[in-house]
């Protein structure tokens, strides 16, 4: 009522020509939505309140009605739901392995210069969705194979509060299997693992950042990974690439493996518990690898492999670091916003862990070996053959196994996870706006963190998420920064649960 | 100094009741899982402990473990009625027979009624939730089939579902043929 009686206002307080101008602006979107009402309202309440907003930082109302044009709404909410995805080749284990409380979710987030105003990151959303319809989704039970199923609404943005990467309500007919947040300078887009990989999800956020920053002045751009939004959706974009770009190896190996060595630490009944952010300056941390003669990722993940090695009592086992493999690296003609990424092991025994001199060259051997075009073409063909081999078992039978393997094995598999976006790029019109990006990975049941890394400009941050109010992997994981000369920046959530 | 500004948010942890809560009564529902048949074992009689383990295994699935995907208004609606049917079954065949073949058409029907008002109540939002209508509609055509096929005489249940059935089937396949093919080829992933 009180947003009614604003716009009501509002529009009193405008000339004849704007009234016009408004009420064709209006009429467009009642076009543009053949969705029930009570969305269609709230559709057009966005539109409202955006224009508001801009008429209100002085634009005039034919220029803001021109930024916020129903056009950009495309078919998308006058269409049927009727569009429906088959998982990925490695979207299928994830909803097998979901249980209560533990989903594997990750998030992307972009900080602005300025505050995010919530009213033109919801239309930047509203018009940002068409050009993701794989995102416009919501994951569904078929007789062989889940799918994700399309689903037509408004998707809303939400404040962000509390921890990050919580577990999403997928249960109900019309949910979301991603959203969009915001909380002060930063926006964010947190994705259930089945929708894309942390390549994918970047484009959607970059892309989202993108239409914000011109909703609200900035120059409309393309590249960069940001992609037009009034295009329509390229049909390899939406593709298996693991069925469409397999190579065809007869070489195949195996995903099963011993148990990795994992931290001290009780588990929390909240997960993640905490997240930790450790902000290098990139300059420095090149610098420092380069001293050392390997990359970033070797040399993270080495400090890793000490902070982890320092953060136990056990020395039985193996420390085993999952590191996720990019696909489209080895096929550049993949352009799928789907999965398409597949994971190495690097793996020390305790008693190798010891001094980053010594540390650094083995994981950087590790990481050369096992990265290579040969292994992950083996690893895409024995998951290649996995799923083929049980496609015809129905999803009631291979559900409880699954579930049964997986309650078994867990991701005990693995001791820690690095996952690296490494350098993400925006068009030059829009780095004015932007102070950098951050990803934060979901964590896993056993492992008691889980890392990611991205940088932007001279920012690289290396995000802890914890599943332990343990503190020791992080602490040592500052301290050994500060003894290599790259001291970083520490930000950190609440403690929950 | 790094030149990003992160903040999160001071909300402190949420609460813990309800993951507590579902832990013990887990840990209760499984005690009493093993206690039932002990307790029947020993004390002799009728095997009332099958039904009461298969009401614990039911209230285990609905509501300490309930499914994270597609646990919607239909689905659930589905699940209770299937629970009924199989619970008053084993009741009618342990416990007291002789009243099956009357209550349990009218708990098919009821289920059937109350999925269709469901159905129609959100007809854009159940469209493409309409596997367990479906489901139920053939179940209670089976149901009616093989009781016109055993019994010499049919009781007013029996006729009720039977006729309740086929005109939802038939209803069904004419106004909402493409929503069941459509549905059908994505269950089945037919391109």
């Amino acid at each position: 009522m009180k947003a009614k009686k604003a716009f009501q206002n509002y529009i009193g307080s405008l000339s004849e020509d704007d009234k016009s101008r408004v009420r064709l602006f209006l009429k467009g979107y009642w076009e543009h939505c053949d969705l029930p009402a009570a969305e269609v309202k709230l559709l057009t309440g966005d539109a409202k309140a955006a224009l508001m907003y801009l008429t209100g930082t002085g634009l005039s109302v034919e220029e803001a009605t021109k930024r916020l044009s129903s056009e950009n709404l495309g078919g998308f909410y006058a269409h049927k739901a009727i569009s429906w995805y088959p998982l990925d080749d490695a979207a299928k284990v994830y909803p097998l392995s979901i249980k209560s409380g533990k989903m594997p979710i990750f998030r992307l987030s972009c900080y602005l210069k300025d505050d995010v105003v919530p009213e033109i990151l919801q239309m930047a959303l509203d018009f940002t969705i068409k050009r993701f319809p794989s995102f416009a989704t919501i994951i569904r039970k078929g007789i062989f194979w889940h799918y994700l199923d399309s689903v037509k609404r408004r998707f809303p943005v939400m404040k962000d509060v509390g921890v990050p990467c919580q577990p999403l309500k997928i249960a109900s007919v019309g949910s979301q299997s991603f959203r969009v947040m915001y909380y002060k300078n930063r926006i964010s887009a947190e994705f259930f693992h089945v929708l894309t990989d942390g390549s994918g999800g970047l484009i959607f956020l970059k892309t989202l950042v993108a239409e914000y920053l011109h909703i609200l002045g900035a120059p409309k751009v393309k590249g960069c990974g940001v992609m037009d939004i009034n295009e329509p959706p390229v049909l390899t974009e939406l593709s298996n690439d693991f069925e469409r770009l397999c190579p065809k190896t007869k070489k195949s190996g195996g995903f099963a493996g011993p148990a990795a060595l994992q931290m001290g630490g009780r588990l929390s009944k909240n997960t993640p518990c905490k997240v930790v952010q450790l902000i290098y300056d990139t300059g420095d941390l090149l610098k420092c690898a380069h001293d050392k003669g390997v990359s970033v990722t070797a040399l993270v993940l080495s400090m890793m492999f000490l902070a982890n090695r320092s953060a136990t009592e056990v020395n039985k086992g193996m420390l085993q670091f999952q590191v996720p493999v990019n696909m489209r690296k080895f096929f550049p003609e993949s352009d799928s916003l789907r999965n398409f990424s597949m994971y190495c092991s690097i793996d020390l025994s305790p008693s190798e862990v010891n001094k980053i001199d010594e540390v650094a060259p083995k994981v950087a051997d590790q990481l050369k070996q096992k990265t290579t075009f040969s292994e992950m073409s083996v690893m895409m063909t024995t998951a290649r053959r996995l799923v083929t081999s049980v496609k015809l078992v129905p999803l009631l039978i291979k559900a409880p196994i699954a579930r049964i393997i997986y309650g078994f094995l867990g991701d005990s598999r693995f001791s820690n996870t690095l996952s690296n976006l490494g350098k993400v790029e925006m068009p030059s019109e829009l780095c004015d706006y932007i102070q950098g990006f951050d990803f934060i990975l979901g964590t896993c049941v056993v492992s008691r963190a889980s890392c990611a890394l991205c940088s932007f400009g001279n920012n690289t941050v290396l995000s802890v998420s914890k599943n332990t109010k343990d503190p020791s992997f992080e602490e040592r994981l500052a301290a050994i920064s500060e003894e290599l000369g790259i001291r970083p920046q520490i930000v950190e959530t609440p403690l929950y649960g | 100094m790094a030149d990003i500004r992160i903040e999160y948010s001071d909300k402190t942890k949420g609460s813990l009741f309800l993951f507590w809560l579902r832990r013990v009564l887990k840990m209760f529902t499984f005690m009493g899982l093993l206690v039932c048949p002990i307790v029947n074992y020993y004390t002799g009689g009728k095997a009332w402990s099958v039904i009461a383990d298969v009401s614990m295994i039911f209230f285990w699935i609905e509501f300490l473990s309930p499914d994270i995907l597609e646990n919607n208004a239909m689905r659930q609606v589905f699940r209770i009625g299937t629970f009924a049917i199989i619970l008053n079954t084993l009741i009618g065949l342990l416990l007291s027979p002789g009243w099956l073949g009357f209550v349990l058409p009218i708990i098919g029907f009821s289920i059937l009624i109350i999925s269709v008002i469901l159905f129609l109540s959100n007809l854009e939002r159940h469209r493409n939730c309409i596997m367990p209508l479906l489901l139920e509609t053939l179940m209670a055509l089976i149901g009616f089939l093989v009781a016109n096929a055993v019994e010499e005489t049919l009781n007013w249940p029996i006729i009720t579902l039977g006729a309740l059935s086929l005109t939802i089937a038939v209803l069904g396949l004419i106004v909402f043929h493409n929503d069941i093919w459509t549905e059908l080829k994505k269950r089945l992933h037919i391109k």
